[in-house]
């Protein structure tokens, strides 16, 4: 029972980091109509610069904050610099750009930083305690944590406030919205800045985990997609539980079938979902462009 | 009668003037061209043959290998429209499954018919769940099946040598034998220029018409009876063989086999080549997989490999943002102006 506890226990933390990982792409997605193969190296970059930064002497709180601050930048910079000049009528092009930009990213960090694997700060990651029999480190109950509260907030901020409706009324007709005085650019630009330090809380606590090099936020980022695509792009609740979920059903796989087994049982999931769910949740009519 | 009789001669007849000269013309012009694109491949063949030092000649074979790979993306993402991510693992299907055959000591003519069944097999089980699939869904899909091969080869260290890789007998068919670069490059040439041919002959059927309309609107293509089903497996199984085929070769030329050379980022790079050399272009295909192999060759020649990624990367996002036609589309642009000024 105990061991139960455990691995459900680091597999709701594991789903929570998916899922703040998952609203960033959420809110770009339903905004812009894009996913970004690039979002992983986003937070990379914000991980691997607190890394570099705190090897100087600067305090490790500092690091932290000049990497989000960094991966902030980054975002915004890649709405500004490459997202607004894919025309619209091409379909899949933002898959490919973005791809370009994941490999770029990881090559300038690589010639910046190293190749090399980094051991980054625990953050809280060695100091544990015992709740109702499993082992919970302050880490993981601060990932859980932020995950409710950062979660809440974008639903409260999205329901109950005039910035949520700007931005529905940016994901429902852009241009619409555009014509009601609304900065629809701005607010692109600046949603892509928020899932930029989405990007870079999750890239830095899943450092803290293992270590750190230019691509180690790789499949962290495919299982966020893999949610999304269960879940569903354009709906809120749903992709959300769905990562909390995907990363249960990560730990019961390791737990059951050993640690090698993580990998296939999530690939294998996502094909038999994608091709057994009924053909009305798979088709793009609202995912044109990606 | 007369007066309605003139202008209709005098509008028939400019067309007839005309055509006259133009048809005259166009079977000579055409031998011209024809002549041209043989003189010109001939050379291009003989060039490398015999002026290239052993090394740069094993690269070219490794080229025309990759060219076999890149052309079958170029079937299936940049004439159909379907963004895989698993073109590397079609490689590696391939690939290992040659070296599997050929450390058992089987023909290369067995190991060739195994390597099309198996790339069939991989090919067909990959487009069939994925029929419905497009854009970034396909692409993960295609991805996650790239990844499972990725573990599969891993955990199979006892048939595939696992992470370690595995040394790769070299392809002997005749007299032709792949550890030396001469030959190497001939049997890495001669398929490709088949698979070459058989892109450029795609053209001129129904099923390449088919898939370009596919590409461009499945809605158009389903009103006017087009079978998207068939055309996407057919495409997908085309692109597979391909894959198929250059793996076993490049297992074959190269000498040794590994996880990575059939990983997510190698179906990336083969994206990379497509892309910048030009998605549906076959000149774009051979690009691509020159951009491909020489490239991480001249960085590392100039000291500085790093670059490679850097450049790929850059080069992927710029010139599908703003040469959507790659490379060559890019060239062809510029011939095109210059011949309109001239």
């Amino acid at each position: 029972m105990d061991g139960l506890t455990q691995v459900l226990a680091g597999g709701v933390t594991q789903g929570c980091l998916y899922a703040l990982m998952l609203l960033g792409v959420l809110v770009v997605f339903q905004v812009s109509k894009v996913m970004s193969f690039a979002y992983g190296q986003v937070g990379m970059v914000a991980a691997l610069t607190a890394w570099a930064v705190t090897t100087v002497g600067v305090p490790v709180a500092l690091a932290l904050v000049i990497g989000a601050a960094a991966a902030v930048l980054l975002n915004g910079a890649i709405d500004v610099v490459a997202i607004r000049r894919i025309p619209t009528d091409r379909v899949g092009l933002d898959l490919v750009v973005t791809l370009g930009l994941f490999l770029l990213i990881a090559a300038v960090m690589q010639q910046l930083v190293d190749s090399n694997s980094h051991s980054f700060p625990a953050l809280g990651a060695d100091t544990q305690t015992t709740v109702l029999g499993a082992r919970i480190s302050v880490n993981d109950a601060a990932v859980v944590a932020l995950a409710v509260v950062v979660v809440t907030g974008a639903w409260l901020v999205l329901s109950r406030t005039s910035l949520g409706t700007n931005l529905r009324a940016c994901a429902e007709d852009a241009d619409i919205a555009a014509s009601t005085g609304i900065d629809v650019r701005a607010l692109r630009t600046g949603t892509w800045a928020v899932a930029g330090l989405l990007a870079a809380v999750v890239a830095v606590a899943v450092a803290s985990r293992v270590a750190v090099d230019a691509f180690y936020m790789t499949s962290v980022l495919v299982k966020v997609f893999i949610a999304g695509m269960i879940g569903g792009l354009d709906r809120f609740w749903p992709p959300l539980l769905a990562a909390v979920g995907l990363g249960v059903y990560e730990s019961l796989a390791v737990a059951t079938f050993g640690a090698d087994a993580g990998v296939p049982a999530v690939f294998l999931l996502i094909i038999v979902v994608l091709s057994v769910v009924p053909k009305r949740f798979v088709l793009d009519t609202s995912e044109a462009r990606a | 009668m007369t007066s309605t009789s003139l202008p209709v001669t005098a509008q028939a007849a400019p067309p007839d003037v005309a055509a006259v000269p133009a048809a005259a013309e166009k079977p000579a012009r055409s031998r011209r061209q024809t002549l041209v694109v043989v003189v010109g491949l001939l050379a291009a063949i003989a060039v490398p043959a015999l002026t290239f030092p052993a090394f740069w000649l094993f690269l070219a074979a490794q080229v025309a290998a990759y060219a076999i790979a890149t052309l079958g993306l170029n079937v299936l993402y940049g004439r159909t429209g379907q963004l895989s991510l698993a073109q590397a693992t079609f490689m590696g299907a391939g690939a290992y499954t040659g070296y599997v055959l050929g450390s058992q000591g089987q023909a290369p003519l067995v190991q060739l018919l195994a390597v099309v069944a198996v790339s069939l097999v991989v090919g067909a089980v990959v487009a069939v769940p994925t029929l419905r699939l497009s854009g970034l869904r396909l692409a993960l899909v295609t991805l996650a099946v790239g990844e499972l091969f990725a573990w599969v080869l891993v955990h199979t260290s006892p048939l595939t040598g696992g992470s370690q890789g595995a040394n790769v007998e070299p392809l002997v068919i005749g007299p032709l034998d792949a550890s030396v670069p001469l030959f190497a490059y001939l049997l890495g040439l001669l398929p490709a220029l088949l698979a070459t041919a058989l892109v450029l002959h795609l053209d001129r059927t129904q099923l390449g018409r088919r898939m370009l309309l596919v590409r461009d609107s499945e809605l158009a293509a389903r009103a006017t009876g087009v079978p998207i089903i068939q055309t996407k497996i057919v495409s997908f199984l085309l692109a597979s063989v391909f894959a198929g085929i250059a793996g076993w070769l490049y297992g074959g030329i190269n000498g040794f086999v590994s996880p990575p050379d059939f990983n997510l980022f190698a179906s990336v790079y083969l994206l990379v080549a497509v892309v910048i050399g030009g998605a549906r272009s076959v000149l774009g295909a051979w690009v691509g997989a020159a951009y491909i192999v020489v490239l991480p060759q001249v960085f590392t020649a100039l000291g500085i490999p790093n670059l490679y990624a850097l450049v790929g990367g850059a080069l992927l996002a710029l010139v599908a943002l703003l040469a959507p036609d790659g490379l060559v589309g890019l060239a062809r642009s510029a011939v095109g102006r210059r011949r309109r000024t001239a």
